[in-house]
């Protein structure tokens, strides 16, 4: 999987690196099982230090979605297959997308424009085999 | 004579044309050594310094190749090859050293890089699940090795008690060793030695970082793909030719080969030809992923990263933080020592022991 970090961008790299991980995941580029670099391979290979990248992978185990292997390297241990989330992770993400909610709605969206956005967001991460559409 | 004309003229015409051609196989985005934006490729400063360094290498290149073969057709030393070759390299060195400092002036008082997003981009699986090394590539250049060990061994017995080891421009032997197992088996130790080196080229060539495009990442990323497996598998070409070029000349130190040793430039054309097809390969995949990068849409202000500072002059990587020994050059075709890393040191003092070795054997009385 080909992951790009915008060195010139307000966000960090280690949150850019996990955020392109989960976005890979959700595509369905990552399964669980597919393996990702060692720390000290992949930082190598993006010039940066090998501390972001471990910073990275460990956001990514924090959040369950990753396993870290003893060669220092990443196993993806949740994809779209996976079934219900923890209630934690669960907890965690609803509290971000709490804030993403009042965002729109305070800059005057309807619930309803933001659902169908929310639908079409969805939607572009790509439909894997036997999930069915839910409206 | 046509035999001593022909030993002057190749090489060195090999080397201008080598020189001539480069910026063409180098890539794009890395002119002279200079790394700048995608955007500023075709700029007119780019251009105006590859012209420039071309038309520099042509005329004063090919000026001093027409002097040396007057001159030692003249003279009939070969003295002047060597000469020769150091002054072409001087003038293409410096015909660089011009095109470098011209593209870093206008990168840095143009601000170049100025409102554009520098990125850095990997492919996981690369480390992941990394290219296999091309094994059966290496079989031809290991081959040559053996068959030169094993005639070695069954000619040693029969040989001279002293073996004529230096051959001057007429054909006529004018230096000598002693037969021994090191004198004899010179060529076969370099062959051996030189494989080795080539073979760790290849394999570091292959697990080298992708310098990907963030703005045409899978284009760049099959290019990559495409570049170091034909480049590594070209290098274990040239070794094989390396190798074969060695054999002959084994072949005419130990007396054996007849009308093919005769020649005093058969025993360089393997190399030469090998060498040749290699930068032949290098310029058509280049310019193959060249032409299809040129029509390509990009994808947003990412360009890659800016990273001079890894580079001294261009020529000479230094990077402490990267664990590579070997990385691939920026100008040029082949890889460099990571001056950065320590070993390299080590490995340099050891090469530079084991040259002065080999001449110290080649040269007695």
């Amino acid at each position: 999987m080909i992951i790009t970090l915008d060195l010139d961008s307000d966000v960090p790299l280690y949150q850019q690196l996990r955020d392109r991980v989960v976005e890979g995941i959700a595509a369905g580029q990552l399964e669980v099982g597919s393996p990702l670099p060692a720390s000290r391979a992949l930082a190598n290979d993006f010039g940066i230090n090998f501390h972001t990248v471990v910073k990275g992978y460990d956001l990514l185990r924090r959040e369950g979605l990753v396993r870290l292997t003893r060669k220092s390297g990443a196993v993806v241990q949740r994809d779209r297959s996976s079934g219900v989330p923890s209630s934690e992770a669960l907890a965690v993400w609803a509290g971000r997308m709490r804030s993403v909610v009042a965002e729109g709605l305070a800059q005057g969206m309807t619930p309803e424009f933001l659902l169908s956005r929310c639908r079409e967001i969805a939607r572009s991460f790509g439909q894997p085999e036997g999930e069915e559409d839910q409206v | 004579m046509v035999g001593a004309v022909l030993v002057l003229l190749l090489p060195l015409v090999m080397m201008v044309a080598a020189a001539y051609v480069l910026p063409s196989v180098v890539a794009p985005d890395v002119p002279f050594g200079v790394r700048i934006p995608p955007q500023k490729e075709a700029s007119p400063e780019a251009m105006r310094a590859r012209s420039t360094y071309r038309a520099t290498v042509l005329w004063a290149g090919g000026a001093v190749t027409l002097l040396a073969v007057a001159a030692a057709l003249a003279s009939g030393i070969s003295l002047v090859l060597i000469a020769a070759v150091g002054v072409v390299l001087a003038v293409w060195l410096l015909a660089y050293a011009r095109a470098h400092m011209a593209l870093k002036a206008a990168k840095r008082d143009q601000g170049w890089y100025a409102g554009l997003h520098q990125a850095v981009t990997a492919e996981t699986s690369l480390r992941t699940s990394p290219p296999v090394f091309p094994w059966l590539w290496a079989v031809p250049s290991i081959a040559v090795v053996a068959l030169n060990l094993v005639v070695g061994i069954v000619r040693y017995p029969s040989l001279p008690s002293r073996l004529a080891i230096h051959y001057s421009l007429g054909g006529r032997a004018n230096g000598f060793a002693a037969k021994s197992y090191l004198s004899a088996f010179t060529p076969v130790l370099i062959e051996a030695v030189l494989t080795a080196l080539l073979v760790v080229a290849a394999a570091a060539w292959l697990r080298s970082t992708a310098s990907l495009d963030p703005a045409r990442a899978e284009e760049s990323l099959e290019h990559h793909r495409l570049w170091t497996s034909r480049m590594t598998r070209g290098l274990l070409v040239v070794s094989a030719c390396m190798n074969l070029t060695l054999l002959l000349t084994s072949f005419k130190v130990w007396e054996i080969g007849g009308a093919l040793t005769a020649i005093p430039a058969a025993s360089g054309l393997p190399v030469l030809v090998g060498a040749a097809a290699l930068i032949v390969v290098a310029l058509r995949t280049q310019q193959a992923g060249a032409s299809q990068a040129a029509g390509a849409r990009r994808d947003g202000e990412l360009v890659p990263r800016d990273d001079d500072r890894n580079w001294i002059g261009g020529l000479f990587y230094w990077n402490p933080a990267d664990k590579a020994l070997l990385v691939p050059r920026r100008f040029g075709v082949g890889m460099t020592l990571n001056v950065g890393n320590a070993w390299s040191w080590v490995i340099l003092a050891g090469g530079i022991g084991l040259a002065v070795f080999a001449a110290s054997v080649r040269h007695q009385p």
